[in-house]
């Protein structure tokens, strides 16, 4: 069986993190910038979890584990308040499009 | 396969954050049984608890530990950092009940919020271990993000809520890769072990490289929160949009915790120091100049403060690239003066926004007339956050810019001092306006309640008292940051 080299799997983590970074900044619809932001979070624990296959002990192998789990784990707790605040913006009016949410500024 | 040892832990270290989460507990749970509106058992609860951490944090100081398979840690930097957090949470509890009445914004899971958020903020104080550090980040900005948004029925509210969350969520995410990276150099996600991968690394070799890009992005991240140009973008809207109690809360808390990870982080980069601080003088330089002179032309009281803030990250990032004990001080000390005059000067604008007055600088003209008291705790903010003495924020712009002279960084103690310079144009012609007659009839006759009296008296004379005998916390900051340096450790841990 011929293995997935680590570089691979680092490369693949860092295209969707420029990816993700990148939709955040073109994206319009608060969703889907919500959406790049855990494309970018699904990226870095994909890194970790290449890692932590290369650790040498077992200590060090659970530490980049268990940060994922802590990861995913905050990622959904993101979801829950993100959603909530957009759900508030869109009955206070009808829309959340970024470009339009702009009354603070003067 | 090696069994994994259950580590001996010591408990007094986490005891100040355990009690801020246990009081958290307790009023949320109390919330429910409180007819509705009823909210000062809870602010008192919550008092207590904050209170009664800053007793056990007391009882820390001077004492070095790591404990829990060293993810928590307990030196005085972090008595020194979570006391201030711990007074400014309890400043801001203080005058919360009477602005969230007024305002008809009477939700009970403020207090429970703001008790998560200061143990988020304490947590990633308490902590070398990156992991401990990101859940503390998280912790303390998704209550924030809440708070921001707490005006439920107003617009502006709810959109500085959602632009705090995208690019708080956004920075995040380059923190967390940065520790990802940080992971793959070194096998651990300690700060403490920094210098020594990179001792141990070979320039062109893939350890090298990781530890760059690591310290680079999770600079990214810890810029944003500490509201560091050009990282700054979200700190007008958010602070201008979000309930001002909560401003003031952000203001003073997330800079403090956002600060002591870089103070921590940076110093354990110190053999990298080279490589990080150029790009840290340029933020320095850049905050010190848009913060200071974007605010120059602010006529929102609230957004004039803002970029103020970025300004003040500025001077503190200026503590930093210096990297020698008086400037390692002044942060220290800059930090705890300036989450006192952060609080009480939104605590002053909480007054007039409670009364549905407009937060510009216009309508502040005149306040001494009405308000003598409120005009005159705003006249003393102010100058200290100008940095004019007898007042604490003058010593800690002092020991910066000794430190800056001290580092060899000259060209930003003169940019500190220049811009300080301007700083005071702006702070002097509020002070100025709130002594001048006003331009119309104020809008709503209001008083100063009595919680909101003895949080001003507090600031007061904690920034006078420090501003007359700064020698007790300029000490007590030089010996932290001499330990720190010295890496005395009493590791608890082991079979």
């Amino acid at each position: 069986m011929t293995a997935v080299p680590a570089s691979a799997y680092l490369t693949l983590a860092a295209f969707l993190f420029a990816i993700g970074a990148a939709g955040v900044l073109i994206k319009r619809n608060p969703i889907v910038i919500f959406m790049c932001i855990e494309l970018m979070l699904n990226a870095v624990n994909l890194t970790f979890l290449t890692f932590a296959l290369h650790q040498p002990n077992l200590q060090a192998q659970v530490a980049g584990h268990v940060f994922v789990l802590f990861v995913i784990g905050v990622a959904a707790a993101e979801v829950a308040v993100g959603l909530g605040i957009i759900v508030v913006i869109f009955r206070l009016r009808e829309t959340i499009d970024v470009d339009s949410v702009s009354l603070l500024r003067e | 396969m090696e069994a994994l040892n259950i580590p001996q832990v010591e408990w007094s270290a986490l005891l100040p954050v355990l009690t801020v989460v246990g009081a958290a507990l307790l009023v949320l749970i109390l919330e429910l049984f409180l007819p509705r509106g009823q909210h000062t058992p809870l602010m008192l609860v919550g008092l207590l608890g904050l209170g009664l951490a800053g007793y056990f944090q007391l009882a820390l100081w001077g004492a070095s530990l790591v404990t829990w398979a060293e993810t928590a840690l307990s030196d005085n930097i972090a008595v020194l950092l979570n006391l201030a957090i711990l007074v400014s949470s309890g400043l801001v509890l203080l005058f919360a009940d009477d602005y969230l009445r007024a305002r008809n914004m009477r939700y009970g899971e403020f207090y429970p919020l703001l008790l998560f958020a200061t143990a988020g903020a304490m947590l990633m104080i308490s902590s070398t271990n990156l992991m401990v550090v990101f859940l503390g980040l998280e912790v303390l900005s998704l209550s924030l993000y809440v708070l921001t948004g707490l005006a439920r029925a107003e617009v502006r509210s709810e959109e500085a809520a959602l632009k705090y969350f995208l690019l708080g969520a956004f920075a995040s995410a380059f923190f967390l890769y940065g520790i990802a990276l940080l992971y793959g150099a070194q096998g651990s996600v300690d700060m403490r072990v920094i210098s020594a991968s990179w001792v141990a690394s070979m320039p062109g070799k893939m350890t090298n490289a990781l530890l760059v890009a690591s310290l680079a992005l999770m600079l990214v991240g810890l810029g944003f929160k500490a509201a560091l140009a050009p990282f700054h973008m979200w700190t007008p809207d958010v602070y201008q949009g979000a309930p001002t109690v909560a401003t003031a809360y952000m203001a003073a808390v997330s800079k403090v915790a956002a600060f002591g990870v870089l103070l921590r982080l940076l110093s354990a980069a110190m053999p990298m120091l080279d490589l990080w601080s150029p790009i840290m003088w340029a933020i320095a330089l850049l905050s010190m100049l848009v913060g200071n002179l974007v605010a120059l032309i602010q006529r929102d009281a609230k957004r004039m403060l803002a970029y103020s803030s970025v300004g003040h990250a500025g001077y503190l990032a200026v503590g930093l690239v210096s990297m020698n004990m008086t400037s390692l001080t002044g942060v220290l000390f800059y930090l705890v003066a300036y989450a006192l005059m952060t609080v009480g000067a939104f605590g002053v604008l909480s007054l007039m926004a409670r009364a549905g007055d407009a937060t510009t600088v216009d309508a502040l003209r005149g306040l001494a007339r009405r308000q003598p008291f409120a005009a005159f705790a705003m006249a003393i903010l102010m100058l200290s956050l100008a940095g004019i003495p007898p007042t604490a924020g003058f010593w800690g712009k002092w020991y910066l810019f000794l430190g800056a002279l001290e580092g060899g960084q000259t060209l930003l103690a003169i940019v500190l001092a220049l811009t300080s310079v301007v700083g005071a144009a702006y702070y002097l012609r509020l002070t100025f306006s709130l002594y001048a007659d006003a331009l119309e009839a104020p809008a709503a006759r209001w008083s100063v309640p009595a919680p909101m009296v003895v949080c001003l008296l507090i600031c007061l004379i904690g920034l006078i008292g420090l501003g007359i005998a700064p020698r007790p916390l300029a000490e007590s900051s030089r010996q932290a940051v001499e330990r720190m340096a010295n890496g005395e450790w009493q590791v608890v841990s082991g079979e």
